[in-house]
């Protein structure tokens, strides 16, 4: 029997052993791809849709991954090659013919086939575009590098039980440790745990490796001290880098050409906590400003520490309490045009952070030989223009695999009222993981050179799992009104002419990463 | 005539514990090789490693002319393995078994499955799963008899199965051993069954290979002596001499073994050191006293060496 027919005859006999695991697999796919294709969204007078409203309360990526991970584990268990007394061992099968079988029913049943309904789920939401086919790309290479992972489990160990004990050991080991390791490693301590492409790839090679190297000398021991220093790197690198969303830059440097503002504290406000609120921290609202951003682009202060250095020589991090506002610089294309009522351009440039400061430090921090800095990271996304929409019910434009739709649009008594809706896909394997629904939107009448700032004075948003779990396709209304929100920030009544030889301009932002950042210790003024 | 096993200075140790210890083996070509040892003396990890399923720590092993890391699949086809705690796929009935396993052998041959089904009256539809102890072995059997192997190697063959079936299966390793030269190495703790059967023997013990030789040499080599005392007292049995095994004291009979060099210096020797014996019967060795006298020669030396140690 050659080397490709003894793969057929394996792959024979796994489907006929595990076709009950196999079934619940293809179930469980069943199940994700109704949501992915968000039939389970539509509303219909039939009972059974009642009982379709269920399905999007079970997470079915999950429940796919979950049935996933036990085909894994049954079918490298069926021909076990942890056992020195498997059934396959003594008999005239080429490991590697019995490992590529493996391969290729996991492969067809847990990648190929999903990724297959990924993209048909895609497709009928129309949201095909160059970082739509990336990130479902990078899905797919995590997906594919976690089963390898759950298959060198699968592989090193002798019966299902052990396999299960060993993989939630794993797991919640590797779940605690990743987060405090790139910790320590990049400073970062948000985003969520997950894998870069050159780890996954690292994870679906090494994996692939191992279980195959596994099969050949069927002898744990070995395989481990062979594998235990290409693992210890894979994890130890994967952990310190592997999750780190937003993507992180070394200090002072960017990608491309994202200028590195200065962080400079303008301004500490201390305020007395409510006495019914304990009393044991006052609130530092450190207003600082961003100074030698690039024009339009967006900053984010993320997981920042205020410094202090006391008049007695010691210092202090303080925790941070809450950000009250994001970092941004409106881009509108404001070139030339006339705004009529808010000027977004105008804008005070300027977060505020608020620290807590234990009572006990209030009279040393508001000491004016107090010096302090503040330490963090600096989200930076670049503005994408999308539009512009003309004020035509059903107007489309598409950009960064998002679609932008008007719904509809009225002039109430000069005052113009427009409803927009987005979707798009979102990966969590992206920098930006999830959807933006803060835009900023502008109603621009080009032959007359004026401009509206709309805000969004209401939203709803509807979101459901694709096929992939990292992925999901997530959609938005917004009813959007004139002005900032300001009570001076009304704007001049325009007549219909104006609203019909108008265009909705829409401010997107893509992710550039982010970098370290700190300021320089310096006295602030602080005030009660 | 050539040998299809030979392993030189195999040893192989489980963390601390030394299952083997610089074992030499040579299984003649076409021999009935029985292994035979106490439990524990390392005869399943022998097997092992001459299939390749366990890495030994050291040592080297070839099988039917080749180095056994340079076995080929076609190579392996004419290797038969049977063994107690092997693990058939539960969830496959007796037939799509076979039909599993046919392809993957050359010479698998079906004719000879049948009658094996038939002789050993088993369900072709059950699965194995359902199937008794006895039922699983005979299956096992069949998947390793049916490719007509070169080289049979079996771990406790006989465990399970009713004395009918057993008989029979002997009769047809003889047979096929005898007339197709198939080799075939086996332990089993049946040595009735084994003596009947085997044209050679080793014995292991404690991981060490302490003899291997053709059953009919290894007979000759001992003699088994009853004594029957008439009322007068026994000689204390420790003095006798060290190359008597199994000395065996109930009331006025002792038996043991001694060597047979053939001359009748032995049995001069029975007689001078019980004078005033009744009866003094000399015959050959059987091949469970040989094994009962060796073991019991191995625990009195390990006991020994645990006291000196």
């Amino acid at each position: 029997m050659s080397w490709l027919a003894q793969v057929g005859h394996v792959l024979k006999k796994d489907v006929r052993q595990h076709r009950w695991m196999i079934v619940i697999t293809l179930l469980a796919l069943a199940g994700t791809v109704v949501e992915a294709m968000g039939w389970t969204a539509v509303s219909s007078p039939f009972p059974v849709n009642s009982l379709l409203h269920v399905v999007p309360t079970v997470p079915g990526a999950a429940t796919f991954l979950l049935a996933s991970f036990l085909l894994v584990a049954f079918v490298v268990q069926g021909d076990s090659p942890a056992r020195s007394d498997a059934f396959w061992v003594p008999r005239p099968l080429s490991p590697s013919a019995v490992f590529v079988a493996k391969v290729v029913l996991i492969g067809f049943l847990a990648i190929l086939l999903p990724a297959v309904w990924e993209v048909v789920a895609i497709g009928s939401h129309h949201l095909w575009s160059a970082s739509v086919i990336g990130s479902m790309g990078l899905s797919v290479l995590v997906q594919t590098a976690l089963l390898a992972a759950v298959a060198v489990v699968a592989a090193l160990t002798p019966d299902l039980r052990t396999f299960l004990a060993t993989f939630l050991v794993a797991y919640i080991g590797w779940s605690a440790a990743a987060p405090a390791i790139r910790q320590a490693v990049t400073g970062v301590s948000i985003g969520e745990a997950g894998l870069s492409p050159v780890e996954a790839v690292a994870w679906l090679l090494g994996g692939l490796a191992l279980v195959a190297y596994q099969y050949r000398v069927r002898d744990n021991r070995h395989t481990l001290r062979v594998f235990a220093l290409p693992t210890f790197l894979c994890l130890g690198l994967g952990a310190a880098f592997g999750g780190a969303r937003p993507l992180a830059f070394g200090a002072g440097s960017t990608s491309e050409a994202v200028a590195t503002p200065d962080l400079r504290i303008d301004s500490i406000r201390l305020e007395r906590p409510p006495s019914w609120g304990g009393g044991r921290s006052w609130d530092a609202h450190v207003r600082m400003e961003l100074v030698g951003g690039r024009s339009g682009y967006a900053y984010e202060v993320i997981a920042p520490k205020l410094r202090v250095c006391l008049p007695d020589g010691s210092h202090t991090t303080l925790r941070v309490r809450g950000i009250g506002q994001r970092l941004t610089n409106p881009w509108v294309p404001s070139v030339g045009l006339t705004w009529l009522g808010f000027d977004p351009t105008a804008k005070p440039y300027r977060p505020v952070v608020t620290f807590l400061v234990p009572t006990d430090l209030v009279n040393a921090v508001t000491d004016p030989r107090s010096r302090f800095a503040v330490e963090g990271r600096v989200y930076v996304q670049a503005p994408v223009e999308v539009g512009p929409l003309p004020m035509r019910v059903g107007a489309t434009a598409v950009a960064d695999g998002k679609r932008y739709r008007l719904l509809a649009f009225e002039n109430d008594q000069g005052r113009p009222r427009v409803g927009v809706r987005y979707e798009g896909v979102e990966s969590a394997l992206r920098p930006t993981p999830w959807i933006r629904s803060s835009f900023d939107l502008t109603l621009v009448n080009a032959a007359r050179q004026e401009a509206i700032y709309v805000r969004q004075s209401d939203n709803t948003s509807d979101s459901h799992n694709l096929v992939f779990m990292r992925e999901r396709w997530a959609a938005g209304s917004l009813s959007l009104v004139p002005g900032g929100g300001g009570p001076d920030d009304q704007p001049s009544a325009v007549d219909d002419a104006w609203l019909d030889g108008a265009e909705l301009h829409i401010t997107d932002w893509v992710s550039k990463g982010s970098y370290r950042l700190a300021t320089t210790p310096a006295a602030v003024d602080v005030r009660h | 005539m050539g040998t299809v096993i030979q392993a030189e200075g195999l040893t192989h140790r489980y963390g601390r514990h030394v299952a083997l210890r610089d074992v030499d083996l040579e299984v003649p070509e076409g021999a009935l090789y029985a292994l035979l040892g106490p439990n524990g003396a390392g005869k399943t990890t022998l097997l092992k490693i001459l299939l390749g399923l366990l890495r030994p720590t050291a040592g080297r092993v070839t099988l039917l002319g080749k180095d056994l890391k340079r076995l080929t699949l076609r190579d392996r086809a004419s290797i038969g393995y049977v063994a107690e705690d092997q693990r058939l796929p539960g969830w496959m009935t007796l037939s799509r078994l076979l039909a599993y396993l046919a392809p993957l052998y050359p010479t698998w041959d079906h004719g000879l499955a049948s009658e094996l089904q038939r002789r050993f009256h088993l369900p072709p539809g059950r699965k194995i799963r359902a199937m008794s102890r006895g039922e699983r072995m005979k299956a096992a059997m069949m998947a390793a008899l049916a490719p007509r192997p070169r080289l049979l190697i079996m771990d406790e063959p006989f465990t399970g199965m009713d004395a009918l079936v057993k008989d029979e299966l002997v009769r047809g390793l003889l047979e096929l051993s005898g007339d197709e030269g198939w080799s075939v190495l086996l332990c089993s703790h049946d040595i009735g069954e084994l003596e009947a059967l085997a044209d050679w023997v080793g014995f292991l013990d404690a991981g060490r290979l302490i003899l291997s030789e053709p059953m009919e040499v290894l007979r000759g080599r001992f003699k088994r002596v009853e004594v029957m005392m008439n009322g007068g007292p026994f000689v204390a049995l420790e003095e006798l001499p060290p190359d008597w095994l199994s000395v065996d004291r109930a009331g006025k009979r002792a038996t043991f073994l001694i060597p047979d060099h053939g001359t009748d210096s032995g049995q001069d020797e029975v007689h001078r050191r019980f004078p005033g014996a009744a009866r003094v019967e000399v015959r050959g060795a059987s091949l469970r006293e040989v094994f009962v006298g060796l073991a019991r020669e191995g625990l009195g030396r390990d006991s020994v060496e645990e006291e000196t140690s």
